[in-house]
């Protein structure tokens, strides 16, 4: 009984550390397959093409990491504790929830001089009869990519700070540092994020990673002529000409990754410096209030741009005819629904199975070892979780790739199930942990004097009392699982479509009504299972004390 | 087998095409006589290849922001100067890398040149017109030639959104079908230059190693057949133009062809001439050329 815990758990372990494993290996071996090494990559680092893609990677990557950390706190500083705080805090979740390449969708279909926000005002408040020609989206310099990443990831840091905050008594801080004469802003400088950061880091870094190498969005957002690195090598690896420059050029964005995590630890170093002897300063400032409002501006406007890309979709795909400057569809259509339901259907069934599925194993493979882990039976892994969020997909999958071919296995469901599972497991495990951990042993105890068995206390009691988190996680795995689009295409050998993948592929080649019906139902999907884990998870807290009384 | 022009010259160039047999179908004898026909994409088809339907390279503009729109290179320039809204889809995206072919036939001083492959010409001096015309046309294409529509379908979203003025298609028919499915709006008219506009034909073939060739060459039939070529014609459901000679077929056939109600959104039928596509070893070449100088 003990064993089978134990050996359950070290599977799972088997199963999430072997692909990383074999897929780094697989893609340095494509990158030295092509004869030597140094030339090869001598040849990569030549091409003017890659330092386009890779200036431009760095700098839409860098860019949209710094204000996503800038507008986090800026939004902490002046958005924590006030009423607006709670009802921000209950907006970002379906945000975060909603899959890249929806939101991306979205977010041209909201910012492009046609699109929704200058459709709202003209021509009334600009006087535009024809949508103005001083930007387009995507643009040339990737500013609409840092936006949409801006956008998609800032919801993440915010709600990773909220969760840790609980456990810093930021209130007391704030009295202490009020009292002693700080403004709010120094008192969260000087007392609050030295201690926030710790905490955070890693999600931070996880984020830093993302962004760089991040491929739907870049496609759907970033600029063509160059396009990012990340993109770059994906169009490379599909040519058997080109397949280890690609192999190579993901292992050099995978350095570059790292490369950017490093220089983050080293401002953590020079800003600590800088910071201790600020504190001693003792300086003091007022307040400001009209910052704090800014600050509070800069947080709506980003929330009401994000749920006005989620809103514009449905509008589209029921829209039959909507011409600029008018603000909603002239005429209105259920076609893109009905007459295309066999097109979309398809994808989106073979969607919610892998979506299901994968929460499922995950959410069970992530019990499996913190039960493991909490009896002592596996070492705590912690940073190991955090891998496949770190690594550049590219880095890991083009090498995951050459095993599923030479095992047949490429183009198979199961290969991408595994690749989904593993990208959901480490949220399923992170979001589990805490609550794991902290729940208060005596329950346990209680049960096992009432002479209840391991199995029959974990079902009866333990799972029950944590039914609001794993509900949670698994809620998590749908989502990540229904986003996932680079293990999808290129695990799937093209043969696995999904919406996600679908939706990517429309990029400019499809009707913009068909691509807002594919990217509703793929933004809709995670919402759907979100409230599906509330409302599960509010009858299972209705029926936890019946459950435990005997 | 649906083939291109450049797989076609590669098959061919190979052996690796079954033989002659397209002159042999029955529904042959109503194949229109045309160069684009006869030869695909300047090689000579020799049978080798049964015509399945037409296309052509065409503008669509909107009547009610751009009732006279540019029919000629230079006339495009001068469009694009005084404010009017273009861009092009990027090569090798297939619309961009046709519009280019377009334009260097227009404007290059050697245009017999592209009819032969393309290593037995002075590349540089045959394409030097068309990259001087397109450093003097980028900077004023929307987006300023810094950022290009991925796609010619792509051309026709932005033309809905009135972001741009002209809309590039490969298909005479294609507004026709927009207009029907709401994507394009009634004021859009579709045209080609005043001296034509690059067209090709596209072919079935049998590769050598078919397992069937004779049930092939059925297929191949059938696709000629006045009722396939009537119903692949129908925007309904494809909206190509014919290989065949409309004049030479039945009463009953020809009554059914005219009956196809395109609107007045398509290309009106015989308002201008196809050129020919240059020899197949052209594309590559240019799209490298231009990735090299306006995408580095």
């Amino acid at each position: 009984m003990i064993a089978t815990g134990q050996l359950a758990a070290l599977v799972v372990a088997a199963l999430f550390l072997l692909p990383l494993l074999a897929g780094l290996s697989g893609t340095l071996v494509q990158a030295s397959s092509g004869g030597d090494v140094v030339p090869m990559v001598r040849e990569v680092l030549g091409d003017p093409r890659l330092r386009s893609a890779l200036s431009l990677t760095v700098f839409t990557g860098g860019v949209a990491s710094f204000l996503v950390a800038a507008l986090t706190v800026v939004i902490l500083v002046s958005a924590h504790g006030t009423r607006a705080w709670r009802a921000l805090i209950a907006a970002l979740p379906p945000l975060l929830a909603v899959p890249h390449a929806a939101l991306a969708v979205g977010i041209a279909f909201l910012l492009a001089p046609s699109g929704w926000l200058v459709r709202l005002v003209s021509p009334t408040l600009t006087g535009f009869e024809r949508p103005p020609v001083d930007w387009t989206i995507p643009d040339a310099w990737g500013i609409s990519l840092i936006a949409g990443l801006v956008i998609k990831e800032s919801p993440f840091l915010v709600l990773a700070c909220a969760a840790q905050l609980r456990g810093l008594d930021v209130d007391a801080s704030l009295r202490i540092g009020r009292t002693l004469g700080y403004s709010p802003a120094r008192c969260w400088s000087r007392l609050i994020l030295p201690r926030l950061w710790p905490r955070i880091r890693l999600v931070f870094l996880a984020i830093l990673a993302f962004n760089l190498a991040v491929v739907d969005m870049a496609i759907l957002l970033g600029p063509g002529h160059p396009p990012t690195l990340a993109v770059w090598l994906v169009q490379l690896i599909s040519d058997p000409v080109t397949r280890h420059s690609a192999a190579v050029g993901a292992l050099l964005l995978t350095l570059l990754v790292a490369a950017a995590c490093a220089s983050v630890l080293l401002m953590e170093r020079l800003l600590g410096f800088v910071a201790v002897g600020r504190r001693r300063s003792g300086r003091r400032s007022r307040g400001s209030l009209a910052a704090r409002r800014v600050g509070q501006a800069i947080a709506w406007s980003l929330t009401v741009v994000g749920v006005l890309s989620l809103l514009v979709l449905p509008v589209w795909s029921l829209a039959s005819r909507w011409r600029f400057p008018d603000a909603w569809p002239s005429a209105w259509t259920l076609d893109h629904w009905t007459h295309r339901f066999g097109s979309v259907s398809e994808p989106a069934v073979a969607t919610v199975l892998f979506a299901v599925v994968t929460a499922v194993l995950a959410t069970g493979a992530g019990i499996v070892w913190l039960e493991a882990e909490r009896r002592g039976r596996v070492p705590r892994l912690d940073g190991l979780w955090y891998v496949p969020l770190l690594v550049p997909q590219t880095a890991l999958l083009f090498g995951w790739q050459v095993w599923a071919f030479r095992w047949q296995l490429d183009g198979s469901w199961i290969v991408v199930l595994h690749a989904h599972w593993v990208y959901a497991l480490p949220y399923v495990v992170l979001i589990l942990a805490t609550a794991w951990r902290e729940l208060d042993p005596r329950w346990m105890h209680a049960s096992a004097t009432l002479g209840v068995g391991y199995w029959k206390t974990l079902w009866r009691v333990r799972l029950p009392l944590l039914a609001g988190p794993v509900a949670q996680a698994a809620a998590v795995a749908v989502a990540v699982s229904v986003a996932q689009y680079l293990p999808t295409l290129l695990l799937g050998a093209g043969r696995q479509a999904t919406l996600a993948t679908e939706l990517v592929a429309g990029q400019g080649g499809m009707d913009r009504r068909s691509m807002a019906t594919l990217a509703v139902l793929q933004a809709v999907l995670p919402l759907l299972a979100f409230l599906l884990a509330l409302r599960w998870q509010r009858r299972q807290s209705l029926r936890v004390p019946v459950a435990v009384v005997p | 087998m649906w083939v291109n022009g450049e797989n076609f010259a590669s098959l061919k160039n190979g052996d690796m095409l079954w033989g002659a047999f397209a002159d042999r179908l029955p529904n042959s004898s109503s194949v229109r006589q045309s160069p684009s026909i006869e030869f695909d994409f300047s090689v000579p088809v020799e049978g080798l290849e049964s015509p399945w339907g037409g296309a052509q390279l065409v503008f669509i503009n909107d009547m009610a922001t751009a009732p006279e729109p540019p029919r000629s290179a230079a006339q495009l320039l001068a469009f694009v100067k005084e404010g009017g809204r273009f861009t092009y889809p990027a090569p090798p995206a297939f619309h961009g890398t046709t519009f280019l072919k377009q334009l260097l036939h227009e404007l290059t001083e050697q245009p017999e040149a592209l009819a032969a492959p393309v290593e037995e010409v002075d590349f540089d001096a045959v394409t030097a017109s068309l990259w001087a015309y397109l450093d003097e046309l980028h900077p004023n294409l929307r987006g300023g030639g810094r950022t290009w529509p991925v796609s010619g379908e792509a051309t026709l979203q932005l033309l809905d959104d009135g972001e741009v003025d002209i809309a590039l298609s490969f298909n005479p028919n294609e507004a026709s079908a927009a207009v029907r499915s709401g994507q394009l709006p009634e004021s859009v008219r579709t045209y080609v230059f005043d001296e034509g506009t690059i067209g090709n034909t596209h072919f079935v073939t049998i590769p050598w190693n078919a397992s069937s060739a004779a049930g092939a060459m059925v297929v191949a039939d059938f696709l000629l057949s006045p009722k396939a070529q009537i119903r692949k014609a129908d925007p309904e459901f494809w909206g190509d133009p014919t290989v065949l000679d409309v004049a030479a077929l039945s009463d009953a056939d020809q009554a059914a062809f005219e009956a196809i109600d395109l609107g007045p959104w398509a290309l009106p039928i015989g308002s201008g001439a196809v050129l020919a596509e240059p020899h197949a070893s052209w594309a590559a070449s240019l799209e490298a050329a231009w990735l090299e100088r306006y995408a580095p």
